[in-house]
């Protein structure tokens, strides 16, 4: 960073508090800046100079990101895995990760086998249930899950081999350095060969002297880097793989469902029974008190199928307490968050132009196909539970909090989920199905259906972003020069008690202070562009909809309308939005996948009539993406927005599974269509309209574009990167700027068919 | 006790019906078929779809007395002595899964799809598949995995 003049209050209207959040916030980049100070110093009043000289603290975000924090946490308890080489000369591979569909077991099996020497095929993967030992290493989430994995498990297995390699040459009386592996063999040069099983028995636990091991060079790969199937396709295709309701580890685990109430919030008054209790198949009814955190529940029911259960709970006879939140709707959340967000800076009145306004975003459900589920058996003072955990061990901790139990009394068993996009980060059906399985005294499989899931689940908060970019013209035939850029969300609290908080609160320094969202914030936002002073600042307030990260967190949105902004700065300065963000671009990684798609894409293209490209670009989870769009509207209120082509550029610094990654990608670019174009939860007096994908109507096929082009950028030495988001709000923003482009509209609300039908 | 008796996977099945429960939940709950997936339970997903007397049904929205005598494929009874269907091979050829969820659903909508147009275009895909929902997105290839059985066929 350059240097910059003292740090100065600003003055005028800026709210109480607002010197103190501002630590956060600003930040001053490169020679841009020294454009603002002396058109400041040269042109202004003393007041109109201060409010410009802003304290040229760097984006956090530029210097530690949230991989930095989630990798420094949970570093410590990496180097610990087990692999065991069992005495059929197979591979049994636990991985302290959660698979949700993303791909992680099939790219952690990869990086076994490559740095083993065995075949991927020879490999049998499960999951780690919750071990205390592990702490924040046993957390999937914010797309670190690689990034983690890469060095300790590379280093792990290396060592493994080295033992290995070591025990075959005291075998063959020869020196390691004239052994070979290959299938799961070591070989002397005169052919003589011995199996692995025969050499170890492999590892389990601790093992931090394997950070000195040497894995393979990455010129020797056979198998990283190159596409694989997943290793569970065909478990997948012929109804193999077991979800948590598919178990039946606990045989007389059964059905449960549990009645909630009408609005948010709402508990039980009290409830009649009777006729439920008397229809088929119902073996159990009681209700369900609220959680130690104080989230509501309801009645639940035990029955011999869930179809009984629920006839039986559609049967109660319940009366409720209000909920807390009856009077409130979207549009009081609306003005309320107005209400506590911090207005962007002023603008220099004279010689400087702006652009910018107001974005909101609606809540917005996670809706995985697999509801959260979890088998609960609680007897004899333990607790075991088979659910999709991406937290267990704060799983593990919370049912130990509510239960009145130490957490080694209760097992958490992580099993393979049919989706999350955040959803899953929290445990909400694992600590209620514990709770239930203490009252009624017997196992149960607990499901939420889809219509509790929609209306009572988690949800990304509905957000408000006011942006405003200021710039000066062109002047004497110069460029056009970015001052600043602003960033002011203001969104109802994103509940982050899901585990990550803890280790990474205490690295934090001063962010310690700070809710723990703020971290979060700061350590995900950033402005990709040399824009002089620019400032990114959240605001929250408490609301009743419970909430959960959405895939991207933060950036789903936020970085969402800073690219909107970007094109209609590029568009008000007269320059094509291509070459506005090659030309002011902060990052050459960046430049290099934007450059990626305007070629492979053809950007400038002649398009026909209400048809547009669109750009968007994205650096997070030390990744780089770059989307454009290409969309066709119909000027027809029945016809939505069709997104016709994407191509999409990602650096990765090195991709372990093209095939997979190439599925995380197309997957983003669903979401963002889905949230851009088509759907979103509403709020009315306390209660979510929406209950199922009826009308909670997320990306069918024949909303997705059959001509979709991904494009890697090869591999550049650094450990490979976080991917699972990040192609969300590149997607979110190259399919709204071409929305923009072909419509002339502005877009401010999301989704994009509620609020501008004509589009 | 009153009972009904059908096929499932070829193999008959009697089961007690002193209730209207949904096919889904005999097949999942009773039964220990788990292929089929709850996804929504009132039909619109499409993550349960199944073969009832050879065409595509959503279970959960199947009464139990419409069940009585008929034959019921599920995406376990798709495979033929161990040799998948070719939209089985197709869709792990394609890798098209994600989380799995939905795909049975899918592959069973997809099999009767190139039963009745053995070589769909673009657009008959999407019509035939826009009812089921995948929520990782796994739809572009979906569309590449028929195609693949098409040709294979």
């Amino acid at each position: 960073m350059d240097t910059a003049p003292p740090q100065t209050e600003p003055t005028g209207t800026a709210p109480p508090g607002f010197g103190r959040r501002r630590f956060f916030g600003f930040v001053a980049k490169g020679s841009a800046f020294a454009v603002a100070l002396r058109i400041g110093a040269d042109g202004f009043a003393p007041d109109e100079a201060s409010a410009q000289a802003l304290p040229p603290i760097p984006e956090f975000a530029d210097e530690v990101d949230l991989t930095d924090l989630l990798l420094l946490s949970g570093d410590p308890y990496y180097y610990d895995y087990r692999i065991e080489i069992t005495a059929d000369n197979r591979v049994r591979f636990e991985v302290p990760r959660m698979e949700v569909g993303q791909g992680i077991v099939t790219a952690a099996v990869m990086i076994v086998a490559e740095e083993l020497d065995v075949r991927v095929g020879t490999i049998d993967a499960t999951l780690s249930p919750a071990e205390l030992r592990r702490q924040t290493g046993q957390i999937t989430g914010g797309s670190h899950a690689i990034t983690s994995l890469w060095d300790p498990l590379r280093k792990v297995t290396a060592a493994l081999r080295a033992v290995i390699v070591n025990a075959a040459a005291t075998e063959f009386g020869i020196s390691p350095s004239d052994v070979t592996t290959r299938n799961g063999r070591a070989f002397a040069p005169d052919g003589r060969r011995v199996r692995y099983s025969a050499l170890s028995q492999g590892v389990e636990g601790r093992n931090d002297a394997a950070r000195l091991a040497t894995p393979k060079d990455p010129s020797q790969y056979r198998i990283v880097g190159r596409s694989r199937t997943r290793t569970d396709a065909r478990d997948i295709v012929t109804g193999k793989v077991k979800y948590a309701m598919d178990l039946d580890v606990v045989p007389d685990a059964m059905p449960t469902v549990v009645a909630r109430p009408p609005t948010l919030g709402g508990t039980v008054a009290s409830f009649d029974d009777t006729a439920a209790r008397a229809l088929p198949g119902v073996m159990d009814v009681a209700e369900v008190p609220t959680d130690v955190e104080g989230a509501s529940s309801g009645v639940a029911v035990v029955a011999r199928s869930f179809g009984e259960a629920f006839r039986a709970r559609d049967a109660l006879v319940i009366e409720w307490n209000a909920g807390t939140a009856e009077d409130t709707s979207d549009d009081d959340i609306i003005d309320e968050l107005r209400a506590i967000n911090l207005p962007t800076l002023p603008t220099i009145p004279i010689l400087t132009e702006s652009v910018g306004g107001e974005f909101i975003f609606p809540y917005m459900a996670h809706a995985p196909m697999e509801t959260m589920t979890a088998v609960a058996d609680v007897s004899g003072g333990t607790a075991r539970v088979w659910t999709g955990a991406k937290n267990p061990i704060a799983t593990q901790s919370k049912i130990a909090r509510d239960l009145g139990m130490l957490p080694t009394d209760v097992e958490v068993n992580v099993i393979q989920c049919g989706g999350s996009f955040g959803r899953r980060l929290f445990f909400d059906a694992a600590v209620e199905a514990a709770r239930i399985s203490s009252i009624v005294g017997r196992a149960i499989k607990l499901m939420f259906t889809r219509q509790e899931d929609t209306k009572f689940g988690r949800a990304r908060p509905l957000s408000l972003h006011n942006v405003q970019a200021t710039y000066t013209p062109g002047l004497l035939g110069g460029d056009p020069t970015i001052l600043s850029f602003d960033h002011r969300a203001a969104t109802p609290e994103l509940d982050l008690r899901h585990g990550f908080g803890d280790g990474i609160t205490a690295l934090g320094g001063e962010f310690a202070a700070y809710p723990f969202s703020q971290t979060i914030w700061h350590t995900t936002q950033l402005i990709q562009y040399d824009f002089g002073a620019t400032s990114l600042l959240l605001n929250e307030k408490k609301f009743a909809v419970p909430t959960s990260s959405w895939r991207g967190i933060y950036s789903g949105t936020a970085a969402v309308a800073n690219e909107v902004i970007v094109d209609e700065l590029a568009r008000a300065v007269g320059e094509d939005e291509f070459d506005f963000r090659m030309r002011t671009l902060d990052d050459e990684r960046t430049k290099g996948v934007l450059q990626k798609v305007a070629d492979e894409g053809d950007w400038g293209r002649s398009m026909g009539a209400r048809r547009a490209q669109g750009l968007g670009v994205h650096k997070e989870y030390k990744s780089r993406a770059a989307v454009l769009a290409e969309v066709r509207y119909f000027n027809d209120p029945d016809r939505e927005l069709k997104v016709t082509k994407l191509v999409v550029a990602l650096d990765v610094n090195r991709v372990v599974n093209p095939r997979g990654l190439e599925a995380q990608v197309i997957s983003a670019a669903t979401d963002a269509i889905s949230y851009i174009i088509r759907t979103g939860l509403h709020l009315d007096n306390g209660a979510i309209r929406e209950s199922s994908y009826g009308d909670f109507e997320i990306a069918r096929m024949n909303n997705t574009p059959s001509n979709i082009k991904v494009h890697f950028m090869p591999p550049n030495g650094d450990t490979p990167g976080g991917a699972g988001e990040l192609v969300v709000p590149a997607a979110a923003a190259a399919i709204t700027n071409a929305f923009a482009r072909a419509t002339g509209i502005q877009p401010r609300r999301f989704p994009l068919r509620d609020f501008y039908p004509e589009g | 006790m009153p009972e009904i008796t059908f096929n499932v996977n070829n193999e008959p099945v009697t089961i007690d019906a002193d209730n209207d429960d949904e096919l889904l939940y005999l097949l999942r709950d009773r039964l220990g078929v788990y292929g089929p997936k709850y996804g929504c339970g009132v039909g619109v997903c499409g993550a349960c779809t199944i073969f009832q007397d050879g065409e595509l049904a959503r279970p959960c929205i199947v009464p139990m007395s419409e069940v009585d005598g008929a034959s019921i494929t599920t995406i376990e009874g798709l495979a033929v002595d161990d040799v998948l269907h070719p939209v089985q091979q197709a869709w792990i050829d394609k890798d098209v899964a994600q989380c799995g969820y939905c795909q049975a659903g899918q592959i069973m909508t997809a099999v009767k799809l190139l039963e009745r147009n053995p070589n769909p275009s673009n657009r008959d895909i999407d019509e035939a598949m826009s009812d089921n929902i995948c929520r990782c997105g796994t739809y572009h290839r979906i569309r590449k995995a028929i195609k693949r059985a098409a040709n294979s066929s």
